[in-house]
């Protein structure tokens, strides 16, 4: 009886609010019914504004909460803990048509999900330059390296980073936000955990986004390299190589 | 405390009798925070708690747990260095103790995985469920009253209690609604609970009540029925007005000061209970942590005036 109780319960919980929420069967109160909707409608929604604060500023507060509460009724959470969850709300929002004309969106959004991600993350280590150093050419070239399991990389047609960064600094005040012209072109970006305390959000240069885009999509190192020269002709990979360890992009191999 | 046999479901076949096999309900004595209150850790605070030179003046502190589910990370990492210098309690609110189709085992496993990372002073659920089928709704949903819940209850209990190898506080809840099928008030229940399982109880203050004047509970037969020995910690909270002129409901929203009625019903707890390790619970619209202090500093008068009384 307490199960079929609750599936009654549970299937009016997220409907909207004009559908009249009281589960009939049950002739529980409507009034108290509603409070029970409403706060897990509202949790959920506030859950996903706390990962999303730069694409809500974006958007504007009632704009995301529409949003923000059509993904909820959609994709509610199907674990107790909600740290992953939200993980699907950028394609969510790349799917969103009353968003459709904002492409940079999602790019932003997906910027908002790599810093949980890598908030988040397991302890791992990270690249051991030394080790890599003492490596064979041959061996290298051919040495299947990954990004670290708290980076992520996000490449958008749009200036995502600026977009992004630009809500950073101004402490909310519209009025101050910089013009950004969309038309300057794609960025990729590095989001990592440089340190035990710390998220990293950088702009990657044209070719670390080659390099790192190559290893991610798991293109051994060699080829990774190549790419990386094609985009800049003096690629200066020991150098890049230490930068982009002290950033915690990339994972420790095992020979 | 010799639990009666259980007829219905099944689903109690393999658990043994938990207070034979793991530590007993600790007495707020054993814990050395019988008179002490402490406050929730929240996001905004956790800096100042790490504050080698002026660490708060609090005794321990309420953490959230599903809050701190992934083994690793910042907030993991913070928690960690947090707990060294403070007892910590850890508080679920997702585990779903009223699911008649069992618990969530990952969700167990990382709630064990907390517990024996941080080593908690005390470790308290709610008497809700939260989840059916895939879906989890994070809200605390009501159940009614009845010998089949108990049973429910009872074995999602037991299952946790073994493997977390200790008992738990189950809180008692904020009431909207009743069921018509409920056969038995909310003290029965929870006492019934608490021989059933050897579990503990928490005392949400303001949820009682809440449930007092949402639903016509009576607080003061509420005190007087519970037995004081399973009382392990209280919770202090503020609510909001809410529902409409003919129907009005008290709504519980942990954004608020804590209520003057919410201090007398504390007041009426302690002298029926005795000092207990109590905490403020403020979780949304979280005010700065002097006013968290503060309103710890208020219980904790009152506590003191019970002490010397």
């Amino acid at each position: 009886m307490l199960l079929q109780l609750q599936r009654t319960f549970a299937a009016r919980l997220l409907e909207s609010k004009e559908k009249g929420p009281s589960p009939d069967r049950l002739r529980v109160d409507a009034l108290g019914f509603g409070v029970h909707a409403n706060n897990t409608r509202v949790s959920l929604r506030i859950a996903v504004e706390n990962v999303y604060p730069v694409t809500r500023r974006l958007v504007g507060a009632d704009f995301f909460t529409a949003m923000a509460e059509q993904f909820v009724a959609s994709h509610p959470p199907n674990h107790g803990w909600l740290s992953a969850y939200g993980a699907d709300f950028a394609d969510f929002v790349a799917q969103y048509r009353p968003a459709a004309d904002l492409g940079y969106l999602a790019d932003v959004a997906r910027i908002e999900w790599a810093r949980v991600r890598a908030a988040n993350a397991p302890d791992a280590p990270g690249l051991d330059l030394i080790a890599l150093a003492r490596m064979e050419t041959e061996a290298l070239e051919g040495l299947p390296l990954s990004l670290h399991v708290a980076a992520s990389l996000v490449s958008s047609p749009f200036p995502a980073f600026d977009i992004w960064r630009a809500h950073q600094r101004n402490g909310g005040d519209d009025e101050q936000l910089p013009q950004i012209d969309l038309a300057i072109g794609p960025q990729t970006i590095l989001v990592s955990r440089p340190a035990a305390l710390e998220v990293g959000v950088a702009l990657l240069g044209s070719g670390d986004a080659a390099f790192l885009s190559m290893l991610s999509e798991h293109s051994p190192f060699g080829a990774a390299y190549q790419a990386a020269v094609l985009e800049e002709a003096d690629y200066d990979l020991a150098s890049r190589l230490g930068d982009l360890a002290r950033m915690r992009a990339l994972a420790t191999f095992i020979v | 405390m010799k639990r009666p046999i259980v007829e219905t479901i099944g689903m109690e076949s393999n658990h043994r009798n938990p207070c034979a096999v793991h530590e007993r309900l600790r007495g707020p004595t054993v814990l050395g925070l019988e008179n002490s209150v402490g406050i929730g850790l929240r996001t905004s605070h956790c800096e100042r708690f790490l504050d080698q030179n002026t660490p708060p003046p609090v005794i321990w502190l309420e953490v959230l747990a599903e809050n701190y589910f992934d083994r690793g990370g910042i907030r993991h990492k913070m928690l960690s260095m947090i707990a060294e210098r403070y007892p910590i309690s850890v508080h679920g609110v997702a585990l779903s103790l009223g699911s008649p189709e069992g618990l969530d085992t990952e969700h167990l496993e990382h709630l064990a995985s907390l517990v024996a990372d941080v080593g908690p002073c005390l470790v308290s659920e709610h008497l809700a469920w939260s989840r059916s089928g895939e879906v989890y709704y994070n809200e605390l949903l009501p159940l009614p009253l009845t010998d089949e819940t108990l049973d429910v209850v009872s074995a999602n209990i037991d299952r946790t209690q073994d493997r977390l190898g200790r008992t738990i506080l189950v809180e008692n809840p904020s009431g909207y609604l009743e069921f018509e099928q409920s056969t038995m008030g909310e003290a029965t229940f929870l006492t019934r609970l608490t021989e059933r399982t050897g579990c503990g109880l928490l005392l949400d203050v303001n949820n009682l009540l809440i449930s007092g004047f949402n639903l016509g509970i009576d607080t003061t037969e509420w005190l007087a029925a519970v037995p004081a020995d399973v009382i392990g910690e209280i919770h202090l909270a503020g609510h909001e007005h809410g529902g409409t002129a003919d129907h009005p409901l008290l709504i519980d929203t942990h954004g608020a000061a804590v209520t003057d009625e919410v201090w007398a019903l504390y007041a009426a707890a302690l002298n029926r209970f005795g000092p207990r390790p109590t905490m403020i619970e403020w979780d949304s619209d979280v005010p700065s942590l002097e006013m968290l202090l503060e309103e710890a500093a208020r219980a904790q008068r009152i506590m003191d005036r019970v002490l010397v009384a």
